[in-house]
């Protein structure tokens, strides 16, 4: 009996550790994006970047789930509740994302822009060899801060519909009447997906030399 | 009081012509003109915010110019004057080019953090100019024995001292092959104690017929590198001469007052 409910509770985290990975994966790609768009595109876009960030991260991620769940189909769009869940919460993440990156960016001394014009590199040269090494190593553990939240708020998806971790415990603890162990089954669980990452983020940091 | 046309010798390396800059209504450039002949040190003196490092910044065009030239062996640099007068933007690529042969040390030493020593030196060499692995290394050893940091190779920059970083950077710098380098207060940053070590490396570029511009506050050591010393004040060239001229007899009130205050200042 225990291993079973173990079993069901594993096959739940799976579930949950491959949604946060897609959510990790799309909201990077669209949060770099946004960070380069802000910091070095034509102005209105970076306006418009900027404009993106503040309304997401001013919005609930549960009301953007449900509100972008059950209106899409009036739009003649149906996703299924993984993929509707991936990109809502990918572009919800891409906002925080963004500024991730966009602070690291930043946090490179401008003069190191200096160095690399000044012995020949071309702006993107500079970039790639110069600068983004540079931001890699400082926005290691705010990002890996960000994949945090994102493990835990994938519980949101059951909001939806979608069955992850979060789900299982609800289940066995109405199946059960046993609420208190199944939630804190739920919650070591989430202890355990995250625990990885927070000593993933203390080690790069510990192994950095910029 | 614009300055004449400067003779346009053909050994000019960098040529200055009447180059004037802004920065909103701050005019911090006014018709500078100046020449470097290939092989002299001319030094550039003057109170804080006169323009010199301004001046400086432009000639590899880290800094945009609103007016007038700057040459380098011929070509104008960061923008095209066409036959009308038109002046359009260099891009990137031409730039960047021009910037291989003008190498640049800076006051904060700018080293890349994320890279060794020997990579400092290396990357650009490699990346920019297409040099092998084995020979951008071989060329990166003898600069750091040069600077006197061959031990230093595989360390990364933040466990060296501020005088040993600018040596490094210098070693860089000249790892390009650079036709002129530009020094931009490089021993502000640094303790006392560690200027003479890098100080000793410039001497020693001089000795050997390198090109430089350099921006200092060490008016000894301006006096003893330098072929000419411009003094300039208020974004403009005030005087221009030899080390012996300008120090021995400055002729404005504005230059013998600046060397009065130096004096005053470093006076035990």
């Amino acid at each position: 009996m225990k291993l079973t409910v173990l079993t069901y509770m594993a096959w739940g985290a799976s579930v949950t550790v491959m949604l946060a990975a897609a959510v990790i994966l799309l909201s990077s790609v669209l949060g770099m994006g946004l960070a380069l768009t802000r910091l070095y595109a034509w102005p209105p876009l970076r306006v418009l970047a900027a404009g993106y960030a503040l309304i997401t991260r001013g919005i609930p991620l549960l009301v953007l789930l449900i509100g972008c769940y059950f209106s899409l189909p009036y739009l003649g769009v149906t996703l299924p509740v993984y993929a509707a869940a991936i990109v809502v919460m990918g572009f919800y993440f891409a906002a925080y994302m963004g500024e991730v990156f966009r602070g690291a960016l930043m946090a490179v001394p401008r003069t190191q822009w200096d160095a690399g014009r000044s012995v020949g590199f071309r702006s993107l040269q500079n970039f790639g060899i110069v600068i983004l090494p540079q931001a890699r190593r400082l926005c290691v553990a705010p990002f890996l801060n960000t994949s945090l939240s994102v493990v835990k708020n994938t519980s949101l998806i059951s909001a939806i519909g979608g069955w992850e971790l979060f789900s299982t415990g609800r289940e066995i603890g109405e199946r059960t009447g046993e609420l208190m162990p199944a939630y804190l089954g739920v919650a070591a669980g989430y202890y355990l997906i995250c625990f990885p990452l927070a000593r993933l983020a203390s080690y790069v940091e510990r192994h950095s030399h910029a | 009081m614009p300055e004449p046309l400067p003779e346009l010798l053909p050994e000019s390396l960098v040529v200055i012509d009447r180059v004037g800059k802004s920065f909103g209504a701050n005019r911090v450039l006014k018709e500078v003109s100046l020449t470097v002949g290939k092989g002299e040190v001319v030094t550039l003196i003057g109170p804080s915010g006169c323009g010199k490092t301004t001046l400086l910044r432009c000639v590899n065009f880290l800094e945009t110019y609103d007016s007038g030239a700057i040459s380098i062996e011929g070509e104008t640099v960061g923008i095209r004057i066409g036959a009308d007068g038109r002046r359009t933007a260099r891009p990137d690529r031409e730039v960047a080019a021009m910037r291989a042969r003008v190498g640049m040390v800076f006051q904060s030493y700018n080293l890349f953090p994320h890279l060794t020593v020997l990579d400092n030196l290396t990357v650009a060499p490699i990346k920019v100019r297409g040099l092998p692995l084995r020979q951008a290394r071989e060329k990166a050893m003898a600069l750091l024995e040069r600077v006197g940091l061959s031990e230093k190779a595989a360390q990364y920059p933040a466990a060296l001292s501020g005088g040993q970083q600018q040596r490094v950077a210098i070693a860089r710098t000249l790892a390009m092959e650079p036709h002129l380098i530009l020094l931009d207060e490089v021993t502000s940053a640094l303790d006392p104690e560690l200027v003479g070590e890098v100080l000793d490396v410039v001497q020693s570029l001089a000795a050997d017929g390198m090109t430089m511009m350099i921006v200092t506050h060490e008016m000894q050591f301006a006096r003893e590198v330098s072929s000419r010393v411009a003094f300039m004040a208020a974004g403009e060239i005030v005087e221009l001469a030899s080390p012996a001229d300008l120090f021995g007899s400055p002729k404005s009130d504005r230059l013998r007052s600046f060397l009065g205050r130096y004096q005053a200042a470093h006076r035990i």
